[in-house]
């Protein structure tokens, strides 16, 4: 169905058109929480109540940037929130992911061979720096233009451009690192 | 052009090699049913259109104070009680006004932005 008829629909309170352009949109909105996040629960709270703002508020929607740009800058923006509210919390997730990781590096040193590419990107991403990897997600899998990703991640076009070749600078490297 | 880019330098490729986190499956279901408990919520902050018209009709409303004032000497306007039921009355009307003008002008942005983007396509 056509997006605009979608919002147009919901726009008039029609919940089912909501709940197809959640299933359409719930993937990447749950990719980029969980990126923020770093943390399920918070992930969970964050596309909640992301979802539940983009019905209420979906009538100030000015169709100036495609509806997934508008949705995605308000999930950035909620996962932000919750992160910031439990910044205590989510350095003890931190640590301990850290601390797992480098469990993980030990036992896979003899096993390198077997490891598939899939695992070394997985695990090369996560070292990446927190914006360099969301930048890298929005670009490449959510397949948003530089303005989009500046729209969402609320940077300059610049900025995202100098963001964006630096992640991949610092792929390049950790991947190689990390082979 | 941004996808040949996206698929040039095989980062594209490589990206998409990684496992998406599953959605959790509860979260449809708990989404959905806050939004039919608490319905969209219409009303939005006072629009430069509708401080506009109250503006007018206040405008209006004063104006046509002062004739009756110069034309019926001695019905000032707080003297009289019909007055200040008139005034409240009015005060009543401008509060339903601020809540129902957002949101036909609201309407009204939406359909000329679906004609607009139907001719654009």
């Amino acid at each position: 169905m056509d997006e605009i008829a979608l919002i147009h629909k919901i726009v008039k309170g029609d919940t089912e058109s909501f709940r197809y352009l959640y299933r359409l949109y719930a993937s990447s909105a749950w990719q980029l929480a969980i990126s923020v996040c770093k943390h399920q629960a918070n992930a969970e709270e964050a596309v909640q109540n992301s979802f539940i703002a983009a019905f209420r508020y979906i009538h100030t929607f000015q169709f100036e940037s495609s509806f997934k740009t508008w949705l995605l800058r308000i999930v950035f923006n909620e996962s932000l929130r919750i992160q910031k509210k439990e910044k205590s919390y989510k350095w003890e997730e931190l640590e301990t992911t850290e601390i797992e990781h480098e469990a993980a590096n030990i036992d896979s040193n003899g096993m390198l061979q077997k490891k598939e590419t899939k695992e070394l990107v997985a695990r090369t991403m996560a070292l990446l720096n927190e914006k360099e990897g969301i930048a890298l997600n929005l670009f490449y899998l959510e397949e948003l233009s530089i303005k989009e990703v500046a729209s969402v991640m609320a940077f300059s076009e610049g900025n995202v451009k100098v963001l964006l070749h630096r992640a991949r600078k610092n792929f390049k490297h950790h991947f190689e690192t990390v082979i | 052009m941004i996808q040949d880019a996206q698929q040039k330098d095989g980062f594209r490729e490589l990206l998409h090699m990684q496992e998406p986190a599953p959605v959790p499956d509860f979260l449809e279901a708990a989404i959905m049913t806050k939004i039919e408990a608490q319905p969209q919520k219409v009303q939005i902050p006072i629009s430069l259109q509708s401080v506009f018209i109250l503006s007018s009709l206040a405008a209006i409303y004063v104006l046509l104070q002062l004739v009756a004032i110069y034309y019926l000497p001695g019905y000032g306007i707080i003297q009289d009680s019909k007055t200040i039921v008139a005034l409240l009355f009015w005060v009543k009307l401008c509060y339903d006004l601020n809540e129902v003008l957002p949101s036909i002008f609201q309407q009204f942005q939406v359909h000329r932005k679906m004609r607009h983007s139907g001719k654009t396509a």
